[in-house]
């Protein structure tokens, strides 16, 4: 009701914007049950209109889940750098292990940075609070290859603990957001705690964090999501490890006619499949993350 | 008897308490900034003027055969391609995708019809993946496109995505960056409209503003600290982005497709042997950014105030 009474009527501008989202949700979503479609036509089917240009039964395309149980069966990655092979659970294995340890080891250093930085007036928190903002904004690129041969000469690449110890940091936006919400959590739980004798270290985790359990949730989802879906990175710092994403990639490069993986409908199907954990993860907690949009902002 | 410390010295006692406790937190992560971030740029700098021998597997210092390598490179015309596609891309995204972003985000927060569900579906380029995505588009346009046009009317037309003749693969990928790029951006400004105070607004139309004096003289002040990061932001990662490049056409992008970030991550990519120029290109990159960034970042706060 009080969301109606807010409603205004649209001007030429407002029904313009209408218009444009209208294509921008057709142009998101016409892809999205095509390529469905296309992930449950048979094979034979799909090359009938494809390639020859006709419907044999008809304008429908037979449909069929093989297209998945060839995906669940056949795409499978042999690494070049161990040549171990890892199917469909490897790679989510993989994925999981990865979004979890990136996301979990940022958020956790983040938060006990920031609420340093935010309850303990010393004048160094001020010094890194204005680092981090620099940080932000001073562009640096080609940074990646040093990062590697760091790892290189430390001698971690291409194992788990990297991906730990590269993430065990506090740059980005959201360490200005946990700030912004350590400092606005009132200084009297702190001083009423310290009365009845609890250390820093309590106050921290059973006093302050509490407080900070929904925004962190939604931090760390956003992060885990973020993670999950990039392969690039993953494929640079872990070429041993291969991720369900990198798995997209792999099988949408398969050179046509070699073999089952590079028939496009299973590779639809595949894509899916590889993605579908986030999916669900973001059917579960979408308006969590919504939400979670207007305390920092998403990465790419 | 225990005798209770004086007051001064409790505070003491509390505040080296508080001191140790600090400083044990931050070490490790203080630690991991000074290697990873002080310590990486500082190697990325020394590398800029090393070279890899591949047969003794050493990085030597050299101080010419990067700088020898981008004259050669700066000469040809596939270089210029690269800046020019890294400027057009971020100046589309920034020109385009902004006012796209700030309209839809005005339309969201004005709760007119539709609002939740666009809301929803402007949040779903930044959940699902952008190869899954990939995968969803070449599937749609490459493909399906051709073939119902072919059979509704009889139109040949080539997968525009295996075709690299002309700059319509180069177009359509730049489309799409575009395309789901800036969802984040409309949810953003919309929370950020969301929370302007409405007795502002209010008093505006008691005033008798327009729609438009709304939008112009209430809405995008409040709104332009939050454009302010993006347009910040997004100078930064002008040659870092690959802008989908990597997503859509792999390792077979032609010399008028590809961006500088595109190229960076392939020479990285390629082993040790591309560490090195890629460094010395990285920070030619940098040195370019920095003074951009300042001056822009210095515009903007001044029109902030």
């Amino acid at each position: 009701m009080r969301l109606k009474s807010r409603r205004e009527r649209p001007g030429a501008i407002g029904i313009l914007t209408r218009v444009l989202l209208i294509i921008y949700v057709i142009g998101l979503l016409v892809p999205m049950v095509w390529s469905l479609i296309t992930s449950f036509t048979e094979v034979n089917s799909y090359f009938d209109f494809y390639v020859d240009n006709i419907f044999k039964d008809g304008p429908v395309f037979r449909m069929t889940l093989e297209n998945y149980q060839a995906a669940e069966k056949y795409m499978n990655i042999t690494t070049t750098t161990t040549s171990v092979t890892y199917n469909i659970v490897g790679l989510y294995i993989h994925s999981l292990l990865y979004a979890t340890i990136c996301a979990g080891t940022w958020v956790l250093v983040t938060m006990v940075v920031s609420y340093l930085v935010a309850r303990f007036s010393f004048r160094f928190s001020k010094i890194l609070y204005q680092f981090v903002l620099i940080t932000m904004c001073i562009p640096v690129v080609g940074a990646l290859a040093s990062e590697l041969r760091m790892l290189q000469n430390l001698g971690i690449y291409d194992t788990w603990i990297s991906m730990a110890v590269l993430k065990f940091n506090f740059l980005g936006v959201y360490f200005l957001t946990f700030v912004a919400m350590f400092r606005s959590i009132p200084k009297e739980y702190t001083e009423a705690a310290k009365i009845d004798g609890a250390s820093n270290l309590y106050i921290m985790l059973r006093v302050i964090f509490p407080q900070a359990l929904n925004m962190t949730v939604t931090v760390f989802l956003l992060n885990f999501i973020t993670y999950w879906n990039d392969y690039k990175t993953a494929m640079l710092y872990l070429p041993s490890y291969p991720v369900a994403t990198y798995g997209v990639y792999y099988f949408m490069n398969t050179p046509m006619g070699s073999g089952v993986t590079s028939q496009v409908p299973v590779q639809v199907a595949g894509a899916i499949l590889m993605t579908l954990p986030i999916l669900i993860v973001f059917i579960v907690f979408n308006k969590r993350l919504r939400g979670g949009v207007y305390v920092g902002g998403i990465k790419g | 008897m225990k005798t209770r410390a004086p007051e001064g010295i409790r505070r003491h006692r509390r505040d080296k308490k508080d001191l140790i406790f600090y400083c044990a937190l931050m070490a490790l992560p203080l630690l991991q900034i000074c290697i990873f971030y002080f310590g990486v740029n500082f190697q990325t700098i020394l590398m800029a003027f090393q070279h890899y021998d591949a047969y003794t597997d050493t990085f030597t210092w050299d101080l010419q055969t990067n700088l020898k390598t981008f004259l050669t490179e700066a000469s040809t015309s596939g270089f210029w391609e690269m800046m020019k596609n890294s400027f057009w891309i971020y100046v589309f995204t920034q020109l385009a995708g902004t006012a796209l972003a700030i309209l839809f985000a005005y339309y969201i927060h004005k709760r007119h019809w539709g609002s939740t569900f666009f809301r929803f579906m402007l949040f779903v380029p930044s959940i699902i993946p952008a190869i899954l995505l990939t995968v969803l588009y070449k599937d749609t346009i490459g493909l399906g496109l051709p073939a119902w046009l072919k059979y509704l009317f009889g139109v040949s037309i080539e997968n525009p995505f295996s075709f690299s003749g002309n700059n319509l693969r180069y177009f359509l990928v730049t489309l799409f960056t575009i395309w789901t790029g800036f969802a984040a951006q409309v949810l953003i400004y919309s929370a950020t409209m969301d929370r302007i105070d409405t007795g502002i607004i209010e008093a505006g139309k008691v005033d008798g503003a327009s729609p438009w004096q709304e939008f112009r003289y209430l809405i995008l002040p409040n709104i332009m600290p939050a454009v302010s990061v993006f347009i910040v932001t997004g100078i930064a990662c002008f040659f870092t982005n690959d802008n989908n490049i990597f997503n859509f056409l792999s390792w077979g992008a032609m010399p008028q497709e590809k961006t500088i970030g595109y190229y960076l991550y392939i020479l990285v990519f390629n082993g040790k042997t591309g560490y090195c120029y890629s460094a010395f290109l990285g920070l030619l990159c940098s040195l370019i950014l920095i003074p951009i960034v300042t001056i822009v970042r210095k515009a903007l706060n001044r029109e902030d105030d």
